[in-house]
């Protein structure tokens, strides 16, 4: 990243943080001003909706005229080396034109420029794509380590240089697909997120780092842990998931071995590690990991052990998760200043309007119930088929 | 409750609108708006529309489903716009309007791969509606909506575009091509007048 671009990504955080703050009632208008004024922004933004729109056209336009380009070429299945040559080129223009709206035109948070890094990446590996399986004759199960290498490496510089986390956690999945080709992909699997787990966890908190930069360790972080837990769960062991991925497809191992109880173990140890490193430090990505990987856990344990029907263990797991959540909060709540060891059941410093409707949409998409077929109950068609009265047409 | 012991019968949909029901005076009677969200979606699902995947109505061949689909997004839009003039609920107002819109732009979508005529006139209708619906957020400053409504305005235009242009390949890239880099430009335009907050 270059230093101006690191200035404003900490100068923006500096006045998110601000407005934050004023919407906990922490600060009034005059510090927000204040705030403002010490760390203005030098950049060209766009809100939430008008970036998704940006880049979403971003892609239509470029799209259609790399399609546009080809068909010009005269795009036929023999000349896909033209094809590819165009994808060369276009993804290095691209490249290009992100550094130039990201450098002079000091575009940031603006959806166009998002768009054209991310089709850079994509046109470049595409063009790599084509490199490794015509004229190198690579097969796809050579191929493909070498492929991900490649979309990991260009997902990783992009990330470096322009700022996305999102890229960082796509290489380092594009690297873990890669890894499980390996002879002890497994092993490498464990292994490399144990080793690299301290220093991620300090990176993402580094005060000497770009803000994007950590956050780009965060995203590593919970992709590798992610991929640790993948790799000793012990649906994964008995499946072979990893061996899986790498294009392999061994014997199941056998059931109950001293293999078997040590992923049984891990599945257990896993995801208690994570919540009690993330209780300690006080992080909130730990936590979530955490959480995410207990409530799998649980899963695969109803999987193992039968102890009642599913309904009954659902009703009952959620009566018990509300029950929780409700013993959690009257704990924090009575304590000192309604906290306890720094923990607290208050909102701290959210945009709260735009979590609630962030909250019933996530409803909406998870918990609505399945609908009626409208054509599978012809003796319900008087009490609720009439609904929609003559532009229905002859079948309703 | 209702799937494993069937207490309503072969009249098991009607669980759907008495848990809708019940969410409802919940939801008002707690405050809550993922329990209003999770009314509205109920009652949608007692008229046969999946809410929470509206995907599969973008593709729902079932004319009955569509239209379920518009008429319940319809009712949801107006529901939210009356709490909020009557000042009763008023917070609970963008949950209801959302939806409502999507479920009426998702049914409209679902017509547009109909062929001939009727797909044609359900690309028509996509289009007004989309620009209504972005022209409406554009002088209301909702952001959401008029992102809604810009994507089902293109969508619709390209629908007819494409009826127009037929199989002449290099033609649609380039009216996509083109388009998209006009939307753009509209679209920073716009930006500066509504001034949405990074």
């Amino acid at each position: 990243m270059t230093p101006e671009l690191d200035r404003a990504d900490r100068a923006a955080a500096v006045r998110g943080a601000a407005r934050a703050w004023r919407r906990a009632g922490v600060l009034d208008d005059a510090a927000l001003a204040a705030v403002a004024a010490r760390f203005p922004d030098d950049r060209v933004r766009a809100g939430p909706v008008f970036r998704l729109l940006l880049f979403v056209f971003t892609l239509v336009a470029v799209n259609a005229g790399f399609g546009l380009l080809g068909l010009v070429t005269g795009f036929e299945h023999d000349k896909a080396g033209v094809l590819a040559a165009l994808a060369l080129a276009s993804g290095g223009a691209l490249a290009a034109l992100t550094e130039f709206l990201i450098g002079p035109r000091r575009r940031r948070q603006g959806g166009i420029e998002a768009a054209t890094s991310l089709l850079a990446a994509g046109y470049l590996a595409c063009a790599a794509a084509w490199w490794l399986f015509e004229p190198l004759q690579l097969d796809f199960r050579a191929g493909l380590p070498v492929l991900c290498l490649i979309g990991a490496a260009l997902l990783a510089a992009a990330a470096w240089r322009w700022g996305y986390p999102l890229y960082a956690g796509a290489a380092a999945a594009a690297l873990f697909v890669a890894l499980a080709r390996l002879p002890l992909g497994r092993l490498l699997w464990i292994a490399l997120p144990l080793a690299a787990a301290p220093r991620l966890l300090r990176l993402s908190a580094s005060p000497r780092l770009p803000p994007a930069h950590r956050s780009s360790s965060a995203a590593v972080l919970a992709v590798a842990l992610a991929g640790l837990y993948l790799a000793v769960h012990v649906s994964s062991w008995e499946a072979q998931w990893i061996e899986e991925i790498g294009g392999r497809h061994p014997q199941a191992p056998p059931h109950g071995d001293f293999r078997w109880w040590l992923t049984v173990a891990a599945t257990a140890l896993v995801p208690a590690a994570l919540l009690a490193l993330g209780l300690r430090g006080r992080r909130y990505p730990l936590l979530l990991l955490g959480a995410g990987t207990a409530a799998a856990s649980l899963v695969t344990l109803r999987h193992y052990v039968h102890l009642a029907p599913p309904w009954v263990v659902l009703a009952l797991a959620g009566a018990a998760l509300v029950a929780a959540v409700f013993a959690l909060r009257r704990l924090l709540e009575s304590g000192p200043a309604g906290e306890r060891h720094g923990f607290t059941a208050a909102p701290l410093f959210q945009d709260l309007a735009r979590q609630r409707l962030l909250e019933a949409g996530a409803a909406v998409a998870g918990l609505a119930p399945t609908a009626r077929p409208l054509d599978q109950e012809p003796k319900l068609a008087g009490g609720g088929g009439e609904f929609g009265g003559g532009g229905a047409s002859g079948e309703f | 409750m209702e799937v494993h012991f069937t207490p309503l019968g072969a009249r098991w949909p009607w669980h759907l609108l008495i848990v809708a029901v019940l969410t409802g005076i919940a939801a008002f009677r707690f405050d809550s708006r993922v329990v209003f969200s999770l009314a509205l979606s109920t009652f949608a699902a007692w008229r046969g529309v999946a809410a929470g995947r509206l995907g599969a109505v973008f593709w729902a061949h079932t004319a009955a489903v569509r239209w379920n689909a518009i008429a319940c997004g319809a009712l949801f839009a107006i529901l939210g716009l009356a709490l909020a003039r009557a000042r009763r609920k008023a917070h609970f107002e963008p949950v209801a309007v959302h939806l409502g819109c999507l479920l009426v732009l998702g049914g409209l979508v679902s017509g547009i791969t109909e062929a001939g005529g009727a797909g044609l006139a359900w690309s028509a209708a996509l289009l007004l509606v989309g620009t209504g619906v972005a022209a409406g957020a554009f002088r209301c400053r909702r952001f959401p909506l008029f992102a809604f409504g810009v994507l089902a305005a293109y969508v619709g235009l390209g629908r007819l575009m494409i009826e127009v242009i037929g199989r002449r390949d290099a033609l649609g890239c380039l009216w996509f091509a083109v388009t998209s880099v006009l939307v753009i430009l509209g679209l920073l335009a716009a930006q500066r007048r509504m001034k949405e907050p990074a």
